[in-house]
């Protein structure tokens, strides 16, 4: 069937009539071919959509010429969606010549800005006729997975399950709470100087979602596989051996009472011993006895003393399998292996600040006479030192605290603590606990290096930024440890784009969207994010949960969809390393889930065989666009091309216009997807249909939407600048800017500069 | 079979590409070749008194670098039923096509005055016609660009290949009775998809561009060593000649089907080398790119004359 298009121009109240002759414009674009009507109106975010249908009727797809659809604060591309929506016309079917900001607003003398708006409209047209309608999402599994039990997936999954979802959340240990558990006082909030007790807690907590019916909890239980299947998560989860029913165990301790084995208690950080048949601590939920299968010598003394026939010795290892809508990694943080730091001799009396925890929970048998606290070990590191160089943290915070409950519990203790130059309490609860650690504390500034063991003691050297060396005598030396991701495998099962510490990178806009990771779907809630106190992880649980019942309403039809070519595609697997939202898969060819592609183009651009393409955004669509750009352009005039991003420049370039930044008239526009969605090939191939300079401006550094969109297309241009300086080129040709939104300024210069330079070179020449 | 076999700018290689494939050489037997100046005492003359499409095939490697290169290559059109450009050089124009980055003048001027082989203060520059005591002398016309032969007469098949592989001429012997359809003695598909290292590609970036010396491991994937292997960007077929011994592919066989020009390949490198450069201050993104000095040698290696990338004017003398 044929395009039908209807063209709906809009004077702006008369802000674009002043600047273009909309009699010529309407004179010029009557003939353009699928035209069904051109209608102009005054104010078309003013009319009721009742009206608007009056105007388009009899077509398939919509020009609208007016305001930016990125930047206008009445008509901009969402409000556009819904119009559609509601008209009844797929949302893939328009395009915008955006004749105010980027043209009206542009350019003064009224001649030029009607030769552009001509082209402005003409551009759109070649682009919307070959519009095809928007990519259907595959259906949605309405169910969550939540990996891993503390503080955040507890969150997250109860959240989520009191809105109706069906959460199924994942905990490797026998318990849930995770590292919470062990800490004895968290913190409250930010501005509350108090502590309450993990004991009150994570129980009232972790029974929110053990009794909750729409959560499934599998506590002893990996999640061994993630698999991208037609748009959601298949997932294999193994459930390690249930030695001990937890429908019959009643918790009686009669099984740990006769058991012959014990071991060490990983939940006191092995300070204490518990029975192969046991539980990990008297509040634990689910509130069950755990066997270790390790420690378990199978001899049945447990069996003939069990009350409720709650003991199967012969329990196995259970595979689930199961399909999932949306993931939630929650899997905390792990402590930064002190071991590693040879010189502090991590072992008895030299430990972690979560054995402190422990020990703190536990008591001391005998006051300690002097405790040494170090801050900042194994974080902030220079380079080529063991450890981390970001800041945990919490861990200053977490010492003064343990400070503060040592003192209340044995007020003779002598406490010093090294620090790395400062002391980061951050915030008014911790600042507080500092202040009020003030007086009871001797803060030394410096490093410790070296502690060595003599008859119970440590002999400490402490070094000052000066290099002074101090020897302290202590009973105890607490080393506040950086914190670490944990479950790197998931993560990398996954295929989530980590920064350089393998923490998950979250989606940008950053600020719009925490706990989102640049997955569709999959979201970093908790520590396993960065350090956070236990409140922030709920914080984020909450966030994720609300995100979580959101997407698994459903996708929306997208517009701009990878496709593969299977007759092109050579199954290099350049397009899976280098697409940031884990959307491709290559086996045989190239297979794209749609339901995760963002359709940012960074497979186009980097794929050597052009297989693949984005729908509604095609080369020959650029391409086509590009012909007609500057049909009233007169030969002479150099033609000047931004392919704008989507995001940052586009914005930028419609802001130039808000602020009336004068711009040449031989400029054209095109809104590109990411930077990083045009191909050097189709740079080259549109300089050959004489484009003479052309400008490709991205999101800031860092500010990629698409990860780094950016710095590839800068890599990009300055590889085929090199090139054409080879070739005798001039490299003023072709631009790469980093261009943020409110950098129009910058922008206007970088145009009107190569609009100088071009000028001096004349127009680009194909020879024959 | 009646056989035409010329050469042009090459470097013979081509020619003794033919002689070492044994299919190539005992069917010679069956044919009667009528012209082949590098193997037999062959003139112009002999070429041109054959009789117009009275030769079932033209075989010609070497790309179009002189005047007289361009006449005999009409020639060996008019007399042929179809013409078949062997190599790289003929095929894209090759390793002399890199010349195309510097005009006539400057190529002469740095091989007949600049180089240090010449005798100071002499600058003897090769012309086209010479008067020497009255004698009127000739030499082919030096272009100012190589040419591939399709830029100068109708090419009907395309063996590619710096030379070709013998695999390639096999095929391309066995097809002389019965030509293909296909006008590529090569895969469309790249050299990445018959790849046996292929599979170890994962996803991780290049953070390094190494040279072949630095090669760490036998069977994993070149590029993801850091080797800037063309084999993604340029047709198999070859049956990986290179790559079996550890050199990366330099794209002898040429682009494939859909790519707009073999400087595509800049872009797909462009976005996977650098590492951890999320993190990293833009200017520091170039850093793994450094190692690129000459993007022309790298990327068309063999294919310079026939890219898009060539087909502009120079915007100053180069």
């Amino acid at each position: 069937m044929q395009p039908r298009i209807s063209i709906l121009i809009c004077t702006c109240g008369g802000q674009i009539l002043e600047k273009i002759d909309l009699n010529v414009l309407h004179e010029k674009i009557k003939d353009l071919d699928h035209v069904t009507g051109i209608k102009t109106v005054d104010n078309l975010c003013k009319l009721e959509t009742s009206d608007i249908r009056s105007y388009i009727s009899d077509c398939d797809r919509v020009l609208f010429a007016g305001c930016s659809e990125r930047s206008s604060l009445s008509f901009n591309e969402d409000r556009i969606h819904s119009l559609l929506e509601e008209l009844g016309i797929d949302i893939s079917m328009y395009e915008v010549a955006n004749l105010r900001e980027q043209c009206a607003w542009a350019h003064s003398d009224k001649n030029g800005a009607t030769g552009k708006a001509i082209d402005m409209v003409r551009m759109a047209h070649a682009k919307l006729k070959l519009n095809t309608p928007a990519v259907k999402p595959p259906e949605i599994v309405k169910k969550a997975l939540v990996i891993g039990g503390g503080p955040a997936g507890i969150q997250t999954a109860m959240e989520a399950g009191n809105s109706g979802i069906d959460v199924t959340l994942v905990e490797k240990n026998h318990y849930l709470g995770g590292h919470a558990c062990q800490i004895p006082f968290l913190f409250q909030c930010e501005g509350w100087p108090s502590m309450c007790t993990s004991e009150c807690i994570v129980p009232v907590q972790a029974r929110n979602v053990i009794f909750n019916p729409n959560v499934t909890v599998l506590t002893n239980s990996l999640v061994q596989d993630i698999k991208k299947e037609n748009g959601n998560f298949k997932v294999t989860i193994q459930k390690r051996a249930e030695f001990v029913n937890p429908e019959r165990c009643v918790s009686c301790n009669k099984c740990s009472d006769i058991c012959p084995e014990e071991v060490e208690r990983e939940f006191d950080c092995n300070i204490s011993k518990r029975k192969a048949i046991d539980k990990d601590f008297y509040l634990a939920i689910p509130d069950t006895y755990n066997i270790i299968e390790e420690a378990c010598t199978k001899c049945g003394e447990c069996l003939n003393v069990c009350p409720t026939d709650a003991i199967d010795l012969d329990a196995k290892v259970e595979i689930i399998e199961d399909t999932f809508g949306a993931i939630a990694l929650a899997t905390g943080f792990d402590s930064f292996d002190l071991s590693r730091l040879q010189e502090l001799n991590y072992g008895e009396n030299v430990i972690s600040s979560l054995e402190m925890e422990r020990l703190i929970a536990r008591g001391f048998r005998d006051a300690p006479e002097h405790v040494v606290f170090q801050l900042c070990t194994g974080s902030r590191i220079e380079e080529g030192e063991e450890g981390v160089s970001y800041c945990s943290k919490t861990c200053c915070g977490v010492a003064v605290k343990q400070i503060e409950r040592l003192t209340s519990m044995s007020p003779e203790t002598e406490v010093s603590v090294v620090y790395n130059n400062d002391i980061r309490t951050y915030e008014r609860a911790l600042e507080q606990f500092y202040n009020d650690s003030k007086d009871l504390v001797d803060f030394i500034n410096g490093r410790i290096m070296n502690v060595e063991r003599n008859n119970g003691k440590l002999n400490i050297t402490v070094e000052s930024p000066d290099g002074d060396e101090e020897d302290i005598e202590a009973d105890i030396l607490v080393l506040s440890e950086a914190q670490i991701p944990a479950a790197s495998d998931m993560i990398e099962k996954l295929g989530l784009r980590t920064d350089i510490y393998n923490y998950p990178l979250e989606g940008q806009p950053r600020i719009l969207k925490p706990t989102e990771s640049y997955i569709d779907r999959i979201y970093v809630a908790g520590a396993a994010g960065g350090p956070k106190i236990v409140q922030e992880s709920i914080e984020q649980g909450i966030t994720a949960a609300m995100r979580i019942v959101q997407a698994l309403k459903g996708k929306k039809p997208q517009k701009f969809v990878s496709t593969v070519d299977s007759e092109l595609c050579s199954a290099c697997k350049i397009c899976e390393k280098v697409c940031p939202h884990g959307a491709i898969q290559v086996d045989e060819e190239a297979v794209v889930d749609s339901a995760f592609c963002q359709g940012c183009g960074l497979c186009v651009s980097a794929c050597p065989t052009h297989a693949l393409q984005l729908t509604n955004f095609q080369d020959r669509q650029v391409l086509e666009q590009v012909e007609v750009a500057f049909g009233n352009l007169s030969e002479d005039e150099p033609r000047i091309l931004a392919l704008l991003c989507y995001w940052c420049s586009y914005a930028a370039g419609d802001l130039a216009g808000y602020n009336r930044l004068q711009l040449p008239e031989n400029l054209r526009t095109i809104r590109i997807r990411c930077s990083s969605s045009i191909n050097s090939g189709l740079i080259m191939e549109i300089f050959r249909r004489g484009v003479d300079g052309i400008l490709i401006a991205g999101c800031p550094p860092k500010n990629c939407h698409h990860v780094s969109g950016n710095y590839m297309t800068a890599k990009r241009v300055r590889l085929m600048n090199m090139l054409m300086s080879q070739i005798g080129l001039s490299p003023s040709r072709l631009k790469w800017e980093y261009i943020g939104v409110p950098m129009w300024k910058t922008l206007g210069k970088s145009i009107k500069d190569m609009d100088k330079a071009l000028r001096k070179l004349g127009r680009i020449k194909v020879r024959g | 079979m009646r056989l035409v076999i010329n050469w042009a700018a090459s470097c013979g290689g081509c020619d003794v590409s033919l002689l070492d494939c044994r299919e190539v050489v005992m069917s010679l037997a069956e044919h009667d070749v009528l012209y082949w100046p590098v193997a037999l005492d062959f003139k112009q003359k002999d070429l041109k008194a054959l009789e117009d499409k009275s030769m079932d095939f033209g075989i010609v490697n070497g790309a179009i670098r002189t005047s007289e290169q361009e006449e005999e290559l009409k020639i060996v059109r008019e007399k042929c039923k179809v013409l078949v450009a062997y190599g790289s050089c003929a095929c894209f124009g090759g390793i002399p096509g890199l010349a195309n980055q510097f005009d006539r003048e400057s190529i002469l001027r740095r091989a007949y005055v600049e180089a240090q082989s010449n005798l100071e203060g002499q600058e003897v520059i090769p012309k086209p016609e010479t008067e020497i005591d009255g004698f009127q002398l000739t030499l082919p016309e030096f272009f100012d660009s190589v040419k591939p032969l399709d830029r100068v007469v109708k090419v009907d098949y395309y063996v590619p290949g710096c030379p070709p592989s013998s695999s390639t001429i096999e095929e391309f012997a066995r097809s002389l009775s019965n030509p293909p359809e296909r006008r590529f003695f090569a895969s469309d598909k790249s050299l990445c998809h018959d790849c046996p290292r292929n599979q170890t590609k994962g996803a991780k970036k290049i953070a390094k561009i190494n040279r072949p010396h630095e090669l760490k491991a036998d069977e994993e994937c070149l590029l993801e060593q850091g080797e800037l292997c063309m084999g993604f960007a340029t047709r198999g077929g070859c049956g990986g000649r290179c790559i079996s011994v550890n050199m990366p592919c330099r794209g002898c066989y040429g682009k494939l089907p859909a790519m707009v020009d073999v400087g595509d390949a800049i872009s797909t490198i462009a976005s996977i080398t650098g590492n951890g450069e999320d993190y990293i201050p833009a200017p520091k993104i170039f850093d793994a790119l450094n190692a690129v000095k000459d993007p022309v040698g790298l990327f068309y290696q063999f294919s310079l004359p026939s890219s898009l990338i060539n087909s502009f004017s120079a915007d100053r003398s180069k």
